[in-house]
């Protein structure tokens, strides 16, 4: 057998999840020769199960049993940074107007370093915006934004859209609570 | 950078946030339980004869990759890391090296549960180890199997034996110890389309089934021991556990006669399954038959402690009388 037609179980792993590692004559190979299915399988189901949430139950389970895992479903973020962003005039002001309130922007940034959590949370004239960014994982699941000291919460099911609040609401820190 | 690559390379310094470590644990533990989903449905059926659920299972199996040492170190992990050639450098790499190392720590806890759960199958797998290393072979980890290859033959190019298709080739193979290996990998080039590597498990049931007493060896004389009879050391096994049931539970009246006279049958049923492959479902199943509509609660209650001890003191006196 020719070099590049050997498949290894590497190949057919990276087949399944990073298929562009793979040349295209590998990819034939595995492709065309039906001894392959069962093992792309094999790892397709594995590519199945990574996305799939472990429920709380197992959870608590492993951290009975392996002392170094620590589910967390609380995560405090307390503010580190406040800017405000004036928003640049785009019209004529006459000195016989009254002066106008302008509308302003203004950003907070919320962090938890430990557990790699980002809040922005972006002040428009009358209502808030909020992002939230993971370090750790792509998209965050369900979980609910929990602001301080109103204790006022509200859930998401991602963090792909951020978070409208159409009313100003007072913010010191904000805790992350996930099911 | 990936969070897999960054975590081996972190090993090194031995600095990362829980989070980090929650994520590793949590991707260990998924390809454990998929791994274990994989294995055949004869191991299946033994390693779960505890009611214990597979999720438990896939936790056990990966705990021990968690340690720490006394330099606070992820050990285990740190040492594969280091060791392994070519030495990994991109997210990919580390991703199949960490589904390498669970793989391999899934079939490492399969095989210390298979020899538990029945003391045949331990004796004969330290049998099979020592004959493996007086030759040129090696043993390699394929879609989450071990199998026994030439050295020459590393590289998998056709199909693999499934268990049942290797528990159907022809008893001879097995009978001369010291041919075992060569016997097999000959047959399997010759006469069949599959690549010459012998899944090792599947390879211990076989032999336990057809040639158990021939292949319990004393390592130092290499001849079978004495005690060869499966059916004397089943039932030396089964005494035990019947002498413990009458005159300690039935004596102190934590059983009646008839609860003792159902707990007789269920034991002689499994000292049955020891000889057959190794004891293959729940014990409730065992007392199920006997009892007058017995509940699992009940079972949970009243028995389940009872039965797993006496189980275990079968399983005890078998091991002693082979060791």
């Amino acid at each position: 057998m020719h070099e590049s037609e050997y498949i290894t179980e590497n190949d057919i792993f990276n087949y399944v999840f990073f298929r562009y590692l793979l040349k295209q004559e590998k990819i034939h190979s595995i492709e065309q020769n039906s001894m392959y299915v069962e093992n792309v399988e094999f790892y397709t189901n594995l590519k199945k199960r990574f996305i799939r949430d472990i429920p709380q139950e197992i959870k608590k389970r492993i951290s009975d049993k392996i002392a170094q895992y620590r589910p967390i479903n609380k995560v405090l973020l307390t503010l580190i940074k406040e800017e405000s962003v004036k928003k640049k005039k785009d019209f004529l002001v006459l000195a016989a107007d009254s002066p106008k309130e302008e509308p302003r922007i203004s950003s907070r940034t919320f962090v938890n370093e430990e557990n790699g959590y980002l809040i922005k949370l972006i002040n428009l004239r009358n209502s808030e915006r909020i992002f939230v960014f993971s370090a750790f994982e792509k998209v965050l699941r369900n979980y609910k934004i929990i602001l301080h000291p109103s204790g006022k919460s509200f859930f998401q099911s991602d963090n792909s859209i951020p978070l409208e609040i159409d009313y100003k609401i007072e913010v010191d820190n904000i805790e992350l609570e996930f099911e | 950078m990936g969070q897999y690559l960054s975590f081996l390379e972190k090993l090194v310094d031995n600095n990362f946030s829980f989070r980090e470590v929650n994520f590793i644990i949590e991707s260990s533990y998924k390809i454990a339980l998929h791994y274990l989903n994989q294995v055949n449905l004869k191991i299946q059926k033994i390693i779960l004869v505890d009611e214990v659920p597979f999720e438990d299972i896939a936790i056990d199996a990966i705990a021990p990759l968690f340690t720490r040492n006394e330099q606070n170190e992820f050990y285990i992990l740190k040492n594969t890391f280091r060791s392994w050639i070519p030495s990994v450098k991109t997210e990919e790499e580390a991703l199949f090296l960490f589904n390498t190392i669970i793989a391999n720590r899934v079939e490492q806890h399969i095989t210390l549960l298979l020899k538990e759960a029945d003391p045949f199958f331990a004796k004969i797998f330290e049998s099979i180890n020592y004959y493996f290393k007086k030759e040129n072979l090696s043993k390699i980890n394929y879609f989450g199997t071990v199998y026994i290859v030439e050295n020459e033959n590393l590289r998998i190019n056709k199909n693999l034996i499934k268990p049942n298709d290797f528990d159907s080739l022809p008893g001879g193979l097995f009978i001369n110890k010291k041919l075992l290996f060569k016997n097999i990998l000959i047959f399997l080039k010759e006469n069949t389309e599959y690549f010459p590597a012998i899944p090792i498990n599947s390879l211990v049931h076989k032999i336990k089934k057809i040639n158990a007493a021939n292949f319990i060896v004393d390592e130092l004389t290499e001849n079978p021991t004495d005690l060869v009879e499966l059916e004397e050391l089943v039932s030396l096994g089964l005494d035990s556990a019947k002498d413990k049931l009458n005159n300690f539970y039935v004596s102190k009246g934590k059983l009646s006669n008839e609860e003792a006279d159902f707990f007789t049958k269920a034991l002689a049923d499994m000292a049955d399954d020891l000889k057959n492959g190794g004891i293959k479902h729940g014990l409730f199943e065992y007392l199920d038959p006997y009892s007058k509509q017995l509940s699992r609660a009940d079972y949970q209650l009243k028995y389940q402690n009872i039965i797993e001890y006496l189980l275990k003191i079968m399983k005890k006196t078998i091991s002693e009388s082979l060791s």
